[in-house]
């Protein structure tokens, strides 16, 4: 059984294959105990699939984490939306009654939930071991870039545990162990896109993208696949994923990084350090 | 179904609650129907915290996290039920579930109606297409050779969801 079991969810593996290219190469370059998760579904998502049925977006959440909970330690997202869906999906089933009804429900399919259990966000990986990212870092990015957590890292808050809601800084040191400068701004607003009325969601984020133009930034550093749609759809500013930063700061080659699938063109400009 | 708390109380048993009828706008107080889970709406104070903080609200004015418990506690809920209805501008971002003063986590209201309006099929379409897609690819979005392509530009394997299992959905039944 391995420590790690990554689940790239749909999202990412469908729309946004870089985030998984960088965040594969960064779990090899640290030599993570880390295996793929097999047989598991969408988690489904906490916003859209939730608006329909709770019950069927607890039962299938569950019956993931059942499967996943027989190959590994801990369930490792790359997506916010998987990682609120098993965070909250964890916390409603500590309650016996809940999880006994679940239970009961994953019966008609052969599967059981007794916990067992962590969900680790590939962000707070990356800030969890943030000695080891560093050792690897071969080149300094030489970026001006506006760290955008997005929600559903953050909120609930009593599960998240994030340091700050409205100024969060616990990814910080990840871009800045890059070398990547982040501008002082509210990193912390929605990005629209969980909105089912598209003009909700263009409109904020384009507030979005005007707040981190207006703070000087030179590009948007994101850590959900939600975010990164919305904030690159407003056209404006390039947006990259924390693990695209990081995997260019460890090295990684540019079919690896992916930046030509993005729409909005940028290039990751890396200096390397000069061994001494 | 009792999954999600759905446990059906009277009021007068909790005990977490005063005993008025009318609340302080004079309104009356649907009071016995309410979802365990959304029993705290009775607390809410109609301070409007909530609409404050809403980003959806500052985009579409007809959205308001107040009313929307508002209309729980005068029980005119039912009128939000439709594919047209400001309850689907919400964007998820459990700001008011966060920083409500009395608890009341407006967004849970919200999420309880979206699924009323789902089961009376009053919701909109792309809501249904998501959960179709989910039950017959066990991903939520489409994906085509195209795609498998770019991914083995990368270095990456054949995406290949796994179908969840049939039996856990609970259809649409009333």
């Amino acid at each position: 059984m391995s420590e790690f079991l990554l689940y790239t969810g749909c999202l990412i593996p469908a729309r946004f294959p870089q985030a998984e290219s960088s965040a594969r190469f960064i779990l090899n370059a640290l030599k993570a105990d880390v295996a793929d998760a097999k047989g598991l579904s969408c988690c489904p998502d906490p916003v859209m699939f939730r608006s329909a049925s709770e019950d069927d977006w607890l039962t299938i959440a569950t019956a993931n984490l059942a499967k996943a909970a027989t190959q590994g330690k801990k369930l490792l997202t790359i997506c916010s939306g998987c990682y609120e869906t098993f965070v909250d999906a964890c916390f409603r089933l500590e309650d016996a009654d809940v999880r006994a009804e679940v239970n009961k429900r994953l019966a008609k399919a052969g599967l059981r939930y007794d916990g067992g259990i962590e969900v680790v966000h590939f962000a707070r990986f990356l800030e969890q071991n943030i000695d080891a990212v560093k050792e690897r870092i071969k080149g300094e990015v030489l970026l001006r870039a506006a760290l955008f957590y997005g929600c559903h890292i953050l909120k609930p808050s009593s599960l998240m545990k994030p340091d700050s809601l409205r100024f969060p800084r616990f990814l910080h040191p990840v871009a800045e162990v890059c070398g990547v400068e982040l501008v002082e701004w509210d990193g912390s607003r929605c990005c629209g896109m969980g909105s089912a009325e598209a003009d909700v969601g263009k409109a904020l984020s384009d507030a979005v993208v005007s707040a981190a133009e207006e703070a000087g930034a030179d590009a948007l550093i994101v850590v959900c696949p939600f975010c990164f749609a919305g904030l690159e759809g407003v056209g404006r500013l390039p947006v990259l994923f924390l693990q695209q930063v990081v995997a260019a700061a460890m090295g990684a080659p540019k079919d690896v990084v992916g930046l030509a699938l993005h729409r909005v063109k940028t290039e990751i400009e890396v200096r390397e350090h000069v061994s001494a | 179904m009792d999954l999600c708390c759905w446990r059906i109380l009277p009021m007068a048993e909790s005990g977490e609650t005063d005993s008025a009828p009318r609340n302080e706008l004079g309104r009356k107080r649907q009071t016995s129907l309410l979802p365990q889970r959304l029993r705290r709406s009775l607390l809410c104070l109609q301070c409007a915290k909530c609409s404050g903080l809403c980003p959806a609200a500052r985009v579409n004015p007809d959205f308001n996290p107040r009313s929307i418990v508002l209309s729980l506690l005068d029980n005119t809920w039912t009128s939000l039920l439709s594919a047209d209805s400001p309850i689907w501008a919400c964007c998820v971002c459990l700001s008011c579930d966060e920083f409500c003063p009395q608890d009341v986590k407006p967004h849970e209201v919200v999420a309880w109606l979206r699924n009323e309006a789902f089961r009376k099929d009053s919701a909109p379409q792309s809501i249904t297409r998501l959960v179709g897609t989910v039950r017959s690819s066990g991903a939520s979005v489409a994906f085509g050779r195209g795609l498998q392509r770019r991914r083995e530009n990368l270095g990456l394997p054949e995406f290949s969801p796994t179908k969840p299992p049939d039996e856990l959905f609970s259809g649409n039944e009333p």
